[in-house]
Formats: C-alpha cells, sequence, structure tokens
C-alpha cells in the first residue's frame, strides 16, 4: 500500500532551526551565522565587529575542541559561550537551542554564531538564523569559489579577509570575484583586513542595517 | 556529506508514517544540488535500518537535474553552462530547481 509523505530529511534540524528563528524575532535579535575554513579570520572578524559597530551583542564560538576563542571574546565584556562539538564539523540547531539556555541575550541586537572551520558542512544545516556570512581569505587562493560552490552560493555576504597580504600571494582578484559571480551573483563582497582595519567599514554598515 | 545523519532521519521519518506496518519500498527525490550521493546514502540506510520495521526496504532514488532560471532573460539552463545563460551570457542565473532532499511515498505491506 502505497503513502504519501512529501517530508524533507534532515526536517528534524528545520524544525528546530524555525524555533531558534522564532525565538531570534521574538527578542529582536539578529542572529548572524559566520562560516569559513579553519583561520580564515571568524574570530578576528567578530572581535572588529564588537570593537567597532557599538551595538550590544552576544556570541556562539563553536569548535570541535578548545575555548581559546570564546576567550578571546569574553575579553571584550561580551556574552559568550563556547560549544566543543567532540568531533560533530558544523553546528546544527539543536546545540544552538541547548546554548541559548546558557547564554545572556536580552539586551543583545546582534548574535554572531561562529561555526566550526569548514567550508562544507555548515553550508547544509540551517541554525535559525537571519543572515549567513562566508569569510574568505586571501592565502586560501582565488579558485575556492568554483571549487566550494555550496557555500559560496548560500550566504547572503561574503568577507575577503587578509587583503593585507594580496602583494605577497599569487590571488587574482578578478578571478575570485568571477567565481564568486558565477554561484551568487548579487553578493556583497568586503575586501578586509581584520589586522589592520582596512575596508572594515563597509561591513559594519552593511550590518547595521539588519539591526531591528 | 552525512549520509548517515540523513539516513537516520529518514529511518524515523519512514518508520513514523509506516505506522507499525514493514516498509517495503522508499521512494526518495534527491536533486542535483541537495549534495547527497547515492552511494553513501543507499549503504547508510541499510546500516541504520537494521532491526527496524525499514530493514530490507528498496530504496528508489528519483534524480532531480538541477535548473537556473537566468534572472536577465528568463531562460532555463541547467549546470552544463557552468552559471552562463545560454540566451544572453549573463551571470544571473538563479536555481529553481535541484536543492530538494525530500521522501516522496512509502509502501508498507498489509492492509490500511
Amino acid at each position: 500500500m502505497k503513502i504519501q509523505v512529501v517530508k524533507n530529511i534532515l526536517s528534524a534540524n528545520e524544525q528546530i532551526a524555525a524555533e531558534n528563528r522564532a525565538f531570534f524575532q521574538r527578542l529582536g535579535i539578529t542572529a548572524v551565522n559566520i562560516m569559513a575554513s579553519p583561520g580564515a579570520g571568524k574570530t578576528s572578524l567578530i572581535i572588529r565587529t564588537i570593537e567597532e559597530l557599538g551595538l550590544p551583542l552576544a556570541v556562539i564560538e563553536g569548535d570541535i575542541a578548545s575555548t581559546f576563542d570564546a576567550e578571546k571574546v569574553g575579553e571584550k565584556n561580551v556574552p559568550v559561550v563556547q560549544i566543543n562539538t567532540g568531533g560533530e564539523c558544523h553546528l546544527d540547531a539543536a546545540m544552538i537551542r541547548n546554548s541559548l539556555q546558557k547564554l545572556d541575550v536580552e539586551k543583545a541586537r546582534f548574535l554572531f554564531i561562529e561555526n566550526v572551520g569548514n567550508l562544507v558542512c555548515p553550508a547544509e544545516f540551517l541554525l535559525g538564523e537571519q543572515i549567513r556570512v562566508l569569510v574568505a581569505s586571501v592565502p586560501e587562493g582565488d579558485d575556492k569559489p568554483f571549487k566550494y560552490s555550496g557555500m559560496f552560493s548560500s550566504v547572503q555576504a561574503i568577507v575577503l579577509n587578509k587583503i593585507d597580504l594580496v602583494p605577497y600571494i599569487d590571488f587574482s582578484m578578478n578571478l575570485f570575484i568571477e567565481g564568486v559571480r558565477t554561484v551568487n551573483p548579487e553578493v556583497p563582497i568586503f575586501q578586509v583586513s581584520c589586522r589592520n582595519g582596512e575596508g572594515l567599514g563597509g561591513w559594519i554598515e552593511w550590518l547595521k542595517k539588519f539591526s531591528s | 556529506m552525512h549520509e548517515l545523519a540523513i539516513a537516520q532521519d529518514m529511518l524515523d521519518l519512514v518508520v513514523t508514517e509506516a505506522r507499525e506496518r514493514r516498509v517495503s519500498t522508499i521512494n526518495l527525490v534527491v536533486g542535483e544540488l541537495s549534495s547527497v550521493a547515492e552511494e553513501p546514502i543507499r549503504f547508510c540506510f541499510e546500516v541504520v535500518s537494521k532491526g527496524t520495521l525499514a530493514e530490507g526496504a528498496r530504496l528508489a532514488l528519483t534524480k532531480v537535474r538541477a535548473l537556473l532560471r537566468c534572472k536577465n532573460c528568463s531562460c532555463e539552463f541547467g549546470l552544463e553552462s557552468h552559471g552562463v545563460c545560454p540566451a544572453c551570457g549573463r551571470r544571473n542565473g538563479e536555481v529553481i530547481r535541484g536543492r530538494e532532499c525530500y521522501v516522496d511515498t512509502i509502501e508498507v505491506e498489509g492492509p490500511d
């Protein structure tokens, strides 16, 4: 006997993500999922954003192990909680839901979620975020948009970090932008250096538009 | 990737829908852009379904080709165009099909 189902797989994660999203909307928090390869500059971007945004915010840090990132954020006197996945290569909606029970988000206008360093899997797991951001970096190479189209196509903003290294690395900005445009034609690309502060103003101004 | 988690999710979904009857077939629809690969999902499902009412169920995959629509001229094209509209040459396509991953129907043994 045939039974009509028509239900998405991974619907359990989507259900929890939808609940998280509703929670953020009720509290007027803009949740931002920040994804990148390991070392691209997710934590650096969050630290710089804390310094420049001028709005109350909170942070969820995700790593397989260690609390380095949460400690750096904590030094900026921002509410932060560290998730250690113990092996899972991405954050999921349930982990975010559990973290929210330990995090003071009452006054926050933005919640930055730093995902596990990974250019593949985080793209597939919604967390309930309003904005998805990819941090790419110059040393990773200019061909990554072609190689990781799943990630590059799924975000609303791309921050290209470490532009201070352009003189020292074989990186064609034209090729990188062409690759991005192939899979995500209208996405804003912010060329920045978290190290020296270059280009961050554009990123901050863009973010402020989402302030509830 | 993560076909094991996907297989587990699929199993839970299918067993719930089957309402205590043995599952003989699962009709799955998988889009070209969904990043679910056929061999891993078959293998993982075989593993997770052991000892359940879905053990031994036939997994029938219907693959959906990716389809993009050019925002400039509305021409529709597939992945073979590498993101470039074959009609107007612009790189301005939006995905209208191909990200699906769902259980369409299941077949169970026994009466209603």
